[in-house]
């Protein structure tokens, strides 16, 4: 037997689980901030003249028509003219708190209830400016042959399909309307909708403008469960910023925004915008996704976003990304369900989004 | 001799504490991370020590260890049925590769195959196999014991000389006799250094399963945590699991200590 060499095996196994383990702690840390200083040299100027240089934008997630009125900005020309000499999107879903207060990335967009939980939770200086989404378009998906979920009150005896970045905000969704958690079952799911379609699960958590469009697109009934109109309501979709940016380059968040609401002002005109908008991201901006992106599919969710959640009958009235005093007290109620404490001031600055359409009032369309 | 035999461990503990902290200081040095991302050693431990409050979950404001220490003991639960599983199976397997060769002509290339594509990527299968619950957890953590375990024990049974096998079939015995009486007392020093090879994999593997699971588990625990930015929780609980782990692994060369000092194979060790 060779066992008397087992010395020094022992020994580089114990260096292995040191380093195996110490790899395990640091997992959690990401990677170090490249700064992007560059893109952010200039702001003396005022807007028309400026340079603002090159900055990156992260999506919430893969560049289709959910990004339709940042496609349009670029494409035509938008960002350039507010003075970004590129715009580089950055695909998700990702932490897009932690890649815009890192600075990985100049804006984000998010959602109400993750940034507030940044801010909430871990301190991270971002605040939101503005609000693609004025509801959110967090649904229970279901089969009308299957799960039938109308009300929350249906949710319950049923399967249903949470991802785990989603869980809280469900917990959430069931705390707002009174619904016993334990009388139904969260099974884990991906944001793959074929565990549904199998009926496997009775209902999923899905956005009204995606998966619901994409199943229905396969040919199911579908029923909608949307958190905006039970009880559970926020804004999505919002350019998040850091604090640092708002203090250093007022300009440059100020013109990057005229630049989005011209951008979805564009891709909410009407029939054209919503193909525009669907084209840029099947053509052009998300062609490499796998499995493709299906033009009918990204028509619908275009038109469906504009309809249901960038204009309403307040966005028409002041503009749209614009954020009311109310519609932040409901967001604040909404987050308030979900265990987040958090004040108006700490989470939203409506100052740039307001400076914009005061700037040039044209812009309300 | 006794005494410097369990002192091998501690010492072994105390190297990877100070390894640990120090590559955690110095990794974090390096890379630059966001300060709010990230926790040092003394912040982690200061929370660990006093107890303090951090948000769970659910976002409410509770003691540390009431956040971390469910989850972590329904880990260890987990990880303990993998590693069950998995030595029970491996002993099962190099047992009757042992006794015949065609078994170990069937089962090895399965075990590579099993083995080499990564336990994320096959994840998915065995959820879809074994559904959301307890099978899969058992399933995937045995997966990553079932094989160093193999191998280890495999060479132990196959390490007996000629001569002692030549010793006991003089005398009449069988072949499971060979086995019973030689092969498994000589595969006892590989069977420990399996075991202690595959206490971390086990819980490595249990996390992994953990996400594709309901339970309120470590692996589900940071994956909500980290959507929710609770970084005090998700440093704490992959502190306290790293803990976890290194001290199963000196708990089992501890025990390796013991009993091959009671068969008198301590020679065995260093």
């Amino acid at each position: 037997m060779r066992l008397s060499t087992r010395g020094p095996h022992r020994r580089s196994l114990a260096i292995a689980a040191c380093v195996a383990s110490a790899g395990l702690v640091l997992a959690g840390c990401g990677s170090s901030s490249d700064d992007s200083d560059a893109a952010s040299s200039d702001s003396s100027a005022s807007s028309g003249s400026a340079d603002f240089g090159e900055i990156s934008v992260q999506f919430s997630w893969i560049k289709n028509a959910e990004f339709a009125g940042e496609f349009l900005a670029d494409d035509k020309g938008y960002y350039s003219d507010a003075g970004f000499s590129k715009v580089n999107f950055l695909a998700g879903p990702v932490a897009q708190e932690e890649i815009v207060a890192t600075g990985k990335a100049e804006f984000g967009l998010s959602n109400a209830v993750s940034t507030a939980s940044a801010i909430a939770n871990s301190g991270f200086p971002l605040k939101i400016v503005g609000a693609t989404y004025q509801k959110n378009p967090f649904s229970i998906l279901s089969l009308k042959d299957k799960g039938d979920i109308e009300t929350p009150q249906d949710l319950c005896g049923k399967k249903i399909g949470v991802q785990d970045p989603n869980l809280s905000l469900f917990k959430a969704f069931l705390a707002a309307n009174d619904v016993d958690e334990s009388c139904l079952t969260i099974v884990p799911n991906s944001f793959d909708v074929s565990p549904l379609e199998d009926k496997k699960i009775d209902g999923l958590v899905a956005y009204l403008t995606n998966e619901s469009l994409l199943v229905k697109g396969h040919g199911f009934d579908t029923v909608d469960l949307p958190f905006a109109d039970n009880n559970l309501p926020f804004v999505a979709e919002t350019v998040i910023t850091t604090d640092d940016m708002i203090a250093e380059h007022p300009d440059e968040v100020e013109a990057f925004l005229k630049a989005e609401v011209e951008g979805w002002n564009d891709a909410c005109d009407g029939e054209a915008g919503y193909k525009a908008g669907a084209e840029l991201a099947v053509d052009t901006y998300g062609k490499d996704i796998d499995p493709p992106l299906e033009l009918k599919k990204e028509v619908e969710q275009a038109q469906q976003q504009c309809e249901l959640l960038v204009k309403t009958p307040e966005t028409d009235e002041n503009g749209i990304f614009t954020m009311s005093d109310s519609m932040i007290q409901d967001n604040l109620t909404s987050l308030k369900a979900a265990g987040i404490d958090i004040s108006a001031d700490d989470l939203f600055d409506t100052s740039f989004i307001d400076k914009v359409y005061e700037d040039d009032p044209s812009l309300k369309g | 001799m006794r005494a410097v035999a369990l002192l091998r461990p501690v010492l072994t503990l105390v190297v990877a504490a100070l390894c640990l902290l120090v590559g955690w200081a110095v990794l974090l040095h390096v890379s630059q991370a966001a300060d709010f991302t990230v926790r040092r050693p003394q912040q982690v431990l200061d929370l660990l020590v006093h107890n303090s409050e951090v948000r769970n979950v659910d976002g409410d404001e509770v003691h540390v260890w009431s956040a971390v220490l469910p989850p972590l003991l329904r880990t260890l639960y987990d990880a303990g049925i993998g590693f069950a599983a998995g030595l029970l199976a491996a002993t099962a397997i190099a047992t009757a590769t042992y006794l015949s060769k065609g078994v170990e002509a069937a089962t090895m290339p399965v075990a590579m195959i099993v083995r080499t594509v990564p336990l994320v990527a096959l994840a998915p299968v065995i959820t879809l196999v074994f559904g959301n619950g307890f099978a899969t957890v058992a399933v995937m953590s045995g997966i990553v014991v079932l094989f160093p375990a193999l191998v280890n024990i495999s060479f132990g049974l196959r390490s007996v000389s000629a001569q002692m096998q030549d010793v006991v079939t003089v005398y009449g015995g069988s072949r499971l006799d060979v086995l019973r009486r030689v092969a498994y007392p000589s595969a006892l020093p590989a069977a420990f250094a399996a075991i202690r090879i595959s206490v971390p994999g086990a819980i490595t593997g249990a996390l992994i399963a953990e996400f594709y699971t309901t339970t309120d588990s470590v692996g589900k625990t940071v994956n909500q945590a980290l959507a929710l930015y609770l970084y005090d929780l998700v440093w704490c609980l992959l502190v306290v699991t790293t803990l976890a782990s290194v001290l199963l692994f000196v708990a089992a060369q501890l025990a390796e200590r013991m009993v091959l000092t009671a068969f008198g194979m301590d020679k065995a060790l260093s």
